[in-house]
């Protein structure tokens, strides 16, 4: 190692890096934790420092540039405890402004030196300080607010925090729920605290590194390990000779899962380019690397099917021949899964429309791509148990799944989830643990296994492209008849997901509206491409985007207004999903039925603040090439799967009045962590700081099914409340004892309990009590929640776009996105949520796209040519709260996390419509695709 | 992968002289990709190479000014200057603006700036031989096909005109993403009339490239005539952002648009 002088944070440092390291590599290794590792080509911006005052990439920059120079890390800006102006400005912004909060290192530092050098920027001087920053979770609106408030309290203008405050909250006289309360994990992300998975330094780590397959398809004839297993510092090289074959998912869902058994750790076949091949451990990563290359693999080379049409020809290659797979609906015919369900008879329907229209619809593989990608230590504890510390969204199923590969008892592993730089679905998956996991029980040592940029996006997950055959039937005055939807999508090498991904497109997008007749069929197939799997969505941005485009097709058939006609048939308080039984939402015989539905209101204010009477005005004055449009669509989605997960807490309280609350529940930057404290918090009449949140460790939380399918809020929230409510019996019986007092007539608020006369006892007293004193016992309580219902939260999307017919180029200008989410716990958190999916939709509707070369390969795995959408780019987002209270939920609460992704796309495609007069209906809408579409209706020539 | 930080032009191309020894500018494009082979890098950064002033009739800018400097630049005068700015801005975002020269753009020949310098007219110096400006279409066009020139930029110039009027039009999937074409006009007048037109393409062929200058610059129409057999014939690249037809499509419209705009903002007629 080198040893190089510089100075960090103003201390004079020497940082030891090995010749050709980063400096990434080494601050990290110095314990500059908050420096991030994002993408390793400079794109995202996570690994910014300032040397020599200006702003510089460490994953781009040489450690042995730094000698010499003035290091300055996230670590520096927080001084004497005191917290930067910029830091308490995202604090003040809300919940919505932090999230994951991976990004904000790099964020802050940026920020701090536009304010250095500009202490009045204006807004669009702020988000080119930001650009190249990537956020997948924030929209970058909240921060940007941040930015602007910190610089005008810089300059002595006073910015109070932004309040925020449900009206439903004032009214029903909450004091905690409904409020901007502060994120409870704030402090660690702004400061660069070591909070993520691989912020860690553990004695004798290895690295452990994945040798992936170069073809699409291929046997594995022999594979030779002996000159990798001969370097000197490789502790471990693992094939398919020498590892376990038990087939298993990968996919995070309750037991059993859903999704075919037809993955192995390491396999004698490859399925995509990026596939597993080996594994190795070694004292560095430089010598892990180095053993890949000295692994010699005899591979059979086979045809490969790139696209479903491939897979589905008679004749094609059989990609899992493996005789050990399960569950697989039809492994002769690669068909993954297959699916179908029906009500009425759409035969019928279409006989009695006067308009039967139908459409085919393409959406594209697109990535999660969280700015943290896969990450994940084992070792083995003091008493030999495996502990696997890992960014998932799911740690119990991860214990489950991973103990059955390994061979472990349940009781073996502990799976701990620290802090998590964003999942979004793609961390609702085992991708990396097993391995690493192997790693260490063949080693004994603790292995480090960390995927690369390029790793995530070639061999990790993503969402299922589909394309989808749409018939509609409608009277002449706008009476939906029937609705036939048939799906063909792509599994990629493995089924993870893939049915109930599918399932969900039709039981989330067929309800919208009224049918009396729906048919829906999924046909899943095989590909040889890296699998998709579980994405912000499931399943059901694919299906709005098909049934919303043609909603207002048919509208336009009709010669009615669009939103007229959904307002004609749409779904509301007291309808049950038709299909949901038959199409796996939730167990048999939990009937979704919506008790609470904001959708009208939602519509009603997105079309004001859109403008919707616009629509039409194509002409932009003076631009005869640009024409502008105005779009709108509408969603549902769900909240947990009704039936079949369960979420739990424990609440217990501490010798000083705070309490402890514990859950499985998986926070992913949301703010479920906070969400949950707030609930408990409203209950037991204290503040949230009260409430010490410690969640996500399999031996210290109680199970919990893991965060998705929107249900950390509905489900873990509801067992929050329920347990506090227990915690305050006990509270008051106490209480009433210490009081000499009627336990019904003690009121608990701020923290302590009184009786109607003005006595009181404080939190602190009353668990002296317990505790220490009288009839000892601990105050706790615990609850779990499994939903009977699902109740759907709603939205009403609208987009303003301006196309340029000579280019084909799609601007988005406006979003409008109003929510239904019942109750919102956090209004600054639900902000955040909408305002996250908004952005990750702007891209599945504009840029984003996985695209293969004809082996197989993808053609873009790397953020700039995988564009994902910056801050000097945003249209402007305005979200909208519909506040409606769910009977079912923690205080009147529904879902917020997936629906706000579920109709951007369909409705920027229907502004383009409105533009031009030509409806697109392929995704991405790059601008060849749409000017082809143009020029073939004679818009432009 | 040894590290070296000359301090001296000499040493620096010396130690460029070894096998397997690239050039580190701002490391964007070098240290993201790391290509095979890279045994050693030779760090620019002690040269005094990041600078930009006047020099008579020209603005003279070292190889290792920052994009960000130039995208800042208030020192560049006249429509040449904002143009010179949006396209620096455009090139890249934030914090790579900050890291990223001109010298190595330049060198990887991608985004709009290089577009920019080329229609402006630009110059470049070669292994510090300070008195041998190459055209930069020259030093483009000698580029060796593995991307690397055999040579290192050391300084770059360009006339500091102020009667010359520029404009930049691009194709995008979206206002921030790397253009998929893009058009630089500049066009220059004497008191009476258009004296000359240069006019830049970006995203059509490998490099950006000048189009031969035409003598007859009565119209922006009798140009644009001119340039379609040219940008028909262009090999240009096709990927799966856009197909080559695409590409030549849209090279028309932003070249139109460009020189439109120049030609409108320089008094032309027509």
């Amino acid at each position: 190692m080198n040893a190089i002088r510089c100075v960090i944070n103003g201390q004079g440092r020497t940082l030891n890096a090995e010749p050709g390291e980063t400096l990434l590599v080494a601050l990290r290794r110095a314990g500059f934790f908050g420096v991030k590792h994002g993408c390793d080509s400079g794109d995202c911006g996570a690994c910014m420092v300032l040397l020599d005052g200006t702003p510089a990439n460490t994953c781009i920059t040489l450690a042995a540039q730094a000698a010499g120079r003035e290091i300055t890390t996230i670590e520096s800006l927080r001084s004497n405890g005191e917290l930067h102006q910029l830091q308490q400005a995202f604090v003040d912004e809300g919940v919505g402004a932090i999230q994951c909060g991976f990004c904000l290192p790099g964020v802050l530092l940026s920020a701090k030196h536009l304010l250095d050098h500009n202490p009045a920027p204006t807004e669009a001087e702020v988000r080119d300080a930001l650009s190249g920053h990537l956020c997948r979770c924030t929209g970058y609106r909240t921060q940007v607010n941040a930015v602007l408030a910190a610089a005008a309290r810089q300059r002595g203008q006073a910015v109070p925090p932004r309040a925020h405050a449900a009206a439903l909250a004032e009214e029903a006289e909450l004091k905690i729920v409904g409020h901007g309360e502060a994120k409870v994990d704030a402090l660690p992300l702004l400061t660069g605290r070591p909070v993520f998975t691989d912020d860690v330094h553990i004695e004798g780590l290895l690295y452990g590194r994945i040798l992936h397959s170069p073809h699409a398809h291929a046997r594995i004839r022999d594979i030779d390990t002996s000159k990798a297993e001969a370097l000197p510092g490789v502790h471990a090289v693992l094939t398919y000779k020498n590892t376990p074959r038990r087939p298993f998912t990968s996919a995070g869902q309750s037991y059993p899962e859903l999704s075919p058994y037809d993955m192995v750790s390491l396999d004698n076949k490859v399925r995509f380019v990026g596939d597993r091949v080996a594994a190795v451990a070694a004292e560095t990563p430089e010598i892990a690397e180095r053993a890949l290359a000295l692994i010699e693999v005899d591979y059979e080379i086979l045809p490969a099917c790139l696209t479903p049409e491939a897979a589905m020809r008679p004749g094609a290659p059989i990609i899992h021949d493996e005789p050990d797979a399960e569950r697989i609906h039809d492994a002769s015919r690669n068909l993954a899964a297959s699916i179908a369900a029906s009500k009425g008879d759409v035969a019928r329907g279409f006989e009695d429309a006067h308009l039967v229209l139908e459409r085919t619809y393409r959406v594209p593989q697109v990535q999660q791509t969280p700015l943290e990608t896969h990450s994940c230590i084992t070792f083995l504890d003091e008493y030999d148990r495996l502990v696997i510390r890992t960014s998932t969204q799911v740690p119990f199923h991860t214990r489950r799944i991973v103990a059955r590969v390994l061979g472990l008892p349940v009781k073996q592993v502990r799976v701990i989830k620290p802090r998590i730089g964003g999942g979004f679905g793609s961390k609702q998956e085992a991708v990396i643990e097993d391995l690493c996991g192997h790693l260490t029980l063949a080693t004994g040592r603790p292995v480090r296994l960390e995927y690369s940029r390029h790793e995530e996006f070639t061999a990790s997950r993503s969402r299922h492209p589909q394309t989808i055959r749409l018939r509609m039937g409608a009277t002449r005055d706008g009476r939906i008849t029937a609705i036939e939807m048939r799906v063909i999508a792509a599994a990629g090498a493995y089924g993870t997901h893939t049915l109930t991904v599918q399932a969900n497109t039709g039981s989330k997008a067929l309800w919208l509206y009224k049918s009396p007749n729906l048919y829906f069929s999924a046909d899943c197939y095989y590909t040889n491409v890296a699998p998709p799997g579980a994405f912000r969505g499931y399943g059901a941005p694919q299906g709005f985007l098909a049934l919303e485009a043609h909603i207002d097709e048919m509208a336009a058939a009709l010669g009615m207004d669009p939103m007229e006609l959904r307002r004609k048939n749409w779904v509301g308080i007291g309808d049950s999903n038709p299909l949901g039984d038959q199409l796996y939402d939730g167990a048999p015989g939990f009937h979704d039925t919506i008790n609470s539905c904001g959708l009208p209101e939602c519509v009603e204010r997105g079309q004001a603040a859109i403008g919707w009477e616009r629509r039409g005005e194509r002409e932009v004055p003076g631009k005869p090439h640009l024409r502008r449009g105005i779009g709108g669509a509408c969603a549902m989605q769900g909240s947990a799967v009704p039936g079949i997960d369960m979420g739990a807490v424990i609440i217990k309280i501490n010798d000083d009045g705070s309490f402890n609350l514990l859950s499985g529940a998986a926070d992913t930057g949301g703010g479920g962590d906070t969400i949950l404290a707030q609930i408990a918090a409203e209950v037991l009449g204290c503040s949230v700081d009260d409430i010490v949140v410690y969640t996500a460790d399999t031996d210290f939380t109680p199970f919990d099914k893991g965060a998705y399918a929107s249900s950390t809020t509905f489900l873990s929230g509801r067992a929050a409340q329920l347990a506090a409510e227990q915690v305050k019996e006990q509270i008051l019986a106490v209480a009433s004892r210490m009081l000499e007092c009627n336990q019904q007539e003690l009121t608990l608020a701020d923290g302590r309990v009184s009786t109607p006369d003005g006595d009181s006892v404080s939190l602190a007293d009353i668990a002296i009590q317990s505790l220490h004193r009288e009839n000892q016992f601990q105050i706790m309580g615990h609850a779990s929640y499994m939903s009977k219902p699902c109740p759907p939260p709603f939205a009403a999307q609208f987009a303003e776009v301006t196309v340029d017919i000579e280019t084909g180029e799609v601007r988005v200008e406006k979003i409008v996105s109003a929510l239904d989410i019942g109750m919102p716990i956090n209004p600054s958190g639900v902000e955040g949520q909408n305002d996250g999916g908004v952005t990750q939709a702007l891209g599945y509707a504009l840029c984003e796209e996985m695209v293969y070369d004809e082996q197989g390969g993808l053609l873009n795995p790397r953020f700039g040519p995988y564009h994902i959408l910056q801050a000097h780019e945003m249209p402007e987002l305005v979200p909208i709260t519909v506040e409606t209270w769910e009977p079912s939920g923690p205080f009147g609460a529904k879902a917020a996390a997936e629906i706000p992704i579920d109709a951007v796309a369909p409705a920027i495609v229907n502004a383009v419509a409105d533009a031009t007069g030509v409806r697109i209906r392929e995704l991405p809408l790059t601008p060849e695709r749409v000017l082809r579409a143009l020029k073939a209706a004679g818009v432009s020539s | 992968m040894k590290y070296y930080r000359p301090s001296t032009l000499t040493e620096a191309l010396t130690l460029l002289r070894q096998p397997g020894s690239a050039a580190l500018a701002g490391g964007t494009s070098l240290l993201a990709d790391r290509p095979t082979g890279l045994a050693s890098v030779v760090d620019l950064s002690a040269l005094g190479l990041d600078s930009l002033r006047r020099e008579g009739d020209f603005l003279v800018a070292g190889a290792m000014t920052r994009l960000q400097t130039l995208a800042t630049a208030t020192d560049i005068g006249g429509s040449a200057g904002d143009v010179l700015r949006e396209a620096a801005r455009l090139t890249l975002p934030r914090p790579q603006r900050d890291m990223a020269t001109l010298g190595g753009t330049l060198v990887s020949a991608q985004g709009e700036l290089v577009a920019a310098l080329l229609a402006l007219g630009a110059e470049v110096t070669l292994d510090g031989d300070a008195e041998s400006w190459l055209a930069l279409e020259d030093f483009l066009s000698r580029r060796g096909a593995d991307r690397s020139p055999t040579r290192l930029i050391v300084e770059v110039r360009w006339p500091a005109s102020i009667s010359v009027r520029c404009a930049l039009s691009r194709v995008a999937r979206t206002l921030a993403d790397a253009a998929i074409v893009s058009a630089v006009a500049c066009v220059s007048r004497s008191s009476e009339s258009i004296k000359g037109v240069r006019l830049a393409l970006g995203g059509l062929t490998r490099a950006p490239f000048l189009l031969p200058s035409s003598s007859n610059v009565s119209s922006a129409q009798a140009i644009l005539e001119s340039l379609r057999p040219l940008v028909q014939d262009a090999p240009a690249i096709s990927d799966f952002i856009a197909s080559a037809e695409y590409r030549r499509d849209v090279a028309v419209v932003v070249a139109r648009r460009a020189l439109t705009e120049a030609w409108e903002r320089a008094g032309g007629a027509g």
